[in-house]
């Protein structure tokens, strides 16, 4: 809120993309080293793909450039280019025509992790640290595209419920309930793997 | 206003949960938590559910992309004419090699009528004494024959020179007699580099001619004084070889 005029001002998303639309391509530069990290998040979240997820973000960014001239400023450029890149993952989908494969080693070498494990932290808790983001990863994994999706967009992107209907072409209502059917199986499933994996440490 | 909050109500739950509901609204599903225990209960489930979520971080990559600048279209450049453009390196070059080889020449050309003149033995005519003299002795007559050539063409030269000047004086006509009179020089011009090319052709390879059998002589004596010493160190070793044998023989015969 203070004046900004005075300071070496960053410039808005809006600006950057005025002036990149003049054919200033180091503003569109701008923007993307601005966005490809989110994006990149979003991509690999709902693909599940590091790979894939980057030459989604790649393309993402490659369309919207093209697209630029025609970009009159009647969604918020992140909005626009969001809806560029689920596009894309949903295109994606299509082709695998399979769930998202979850990038999870399959089997953890306990003795392994007990190896490895510092003076202050029990092998539970590294089991348990360790084993967070692929529980997560692969109960995400689960969920319908929609769901996950609107989970996605919700936790790791902030959006409102009304971005998040834009994005996704759907009444208010229908996220919420998107929201609400997702994390409840997710509730479901992360407590069900933690019951699973809690009696297996304790006995190694 | 009277909110009130029904259990299994997805809209209002999820507003309260993600903190996105009329004030009103928060404070109905607060109070309804507060004596719902199985809504309470199924709050805290997802609430905790989020916290884990947040442990699903993406693996870290490498990004940077970015949009090459499109080539922009070249401005025409104004080309300057070829004597106005700075001479590149190779045509530098050979320039100085030019330069060189003709100050070589002119060197050569220089040293060798002393060098004729000490194997002619004295007198320019004189019957020559060494057999290389003789060659010698006819680019002389070249020589002469090159600078009556020479004078023929300053001459010449100069009455070009006489001829062209009153032309332009007289110019004035039409366009089409200066285009024509301005070819006519041209020609003349290059009618006059060729023979002067010639010349200095003749002159060089003349010079060049000269040398060569200069140094022919000068190489063939220094063989036959090589050969010479060699010979001598040959007949020195072999007495020298002699001696040793005969001294080695002699105890040989004594014992």
């Amino acid at each position: 809120m203070a004046a900004t005029s005075d300071v070496p001002m960053i410039s808005t998303d809006e600006e950057l993309v005025a002036r990149s639309q003049d054919g200033d391509v180091e503003s569109f530069n701008q923007l993307i080293l601005r966005w490809e990290r989110p994006i990149y998040a979003l991509a690999y979240r709902v693909i599940g793909r590091d790979e894939d997820a980057r030459d989604v973000c790649q393309e993402t960014f490659l369309r919207a450039f093209r697209a630029l001239p025609g970009f009159r400023g009647q969604a918020k450029f992140s909005s626009w280019i969001y809806r560029i890149a689920l596009n894309l993952c949903r295109d994606w989908i299509r082709r695998q025509r399979r769930a998202p494969v979850s990038q999870i080693p399959e089997d953890m070498d306990l003795g392994e992790l007990a190896a490895e494990h510092g003076p202050s932290e029990t092998v539970e808790d590294l089991v348990i640290r360790r084993q967070m983001t692929g529980l997560v990863e692969s109960a995400m994994s689960t969920l319908p595209e929609e769901q996950r999706t609107a989970i996605i967009l919700k936790e790791y992107h902030g959006m409102t419920f009304q971005e998040i209907a834009e994005l996704q072409g759907c009444p208010l209502s229908t996220v919420k309930t998107r929201l609400y059917q997702g994390l409840s199986v997710l509730r479901k499933r992360l407590e069900e793997e933690r019951r699973a994996a809690s009696p297996v440490v304790k006995r190694a | 206003m009277s909110e009130s909050f029904q259990c299994g109500n997805v809209d209002a739950l999820m507003g309260y949960l993600y903190d996105e509901a009329s004030p009103e609204q928060q404070r109905a599903v607060a109070l309804h938590l507060a004596r719902c225990a199985a809504c309470a209960a199924e709050v805290d489930g997802l609430n905790a559910t989020r916290q884990e979520l947040d442990t699903w971080r993406p693996p870290a990559m490498a990004l940077g992309f970015r949009i090459a600048a499109a080539p922009e279209p070249v401005a025409p450049i104004a080309v300057a004419p070829w004597w106005q453009r700075p001479m590149p390196a190779w045509m530098q070059a050979a320039a100085a090699v030019v330069v060189f080889a003709a100050g070589l020449a002119a060197g050569t050309a220089r040293q060798a009528p002393s060098v004729a003149a000490v194997s002619g033995a004295g007198g320019r005519t004189a019957s020559p004494v060494v057999a290389t003299a003789g060659p010698a002795a006819s680019n002389m007559v070249s020589r002469s024959e090159l600078a009556s050539l020479e004078q023929r063409l300053r001459s010449e030269m100069n009455a070009i020179r006489t001829v062209a000047a009153p032309r332009i004086d007289a110019a004035g006509g039409s366009e089409e007699a200066v285009v024509r009179r301005v070819q006519a020089l041209v020609q003349e011009s290059e009618q006059r580099q060729r023979r002067e090319l010639v010349l200095r052709t003749a002159e060089l390879f003349r010079d060049f001619e000269m040398q060569r059998r200069q140094d022919m002589v000068n190489v063939q004596q220094s063989i036959r004084q090589v050969e010479g010493i060699t010979g001598a160190e040959f007949r020195q070793q072999r007495e020298m070889w002699n001696e040793l044998t005969n001294r080695v023989s002699q105890p040989g015969a004594g014992r």
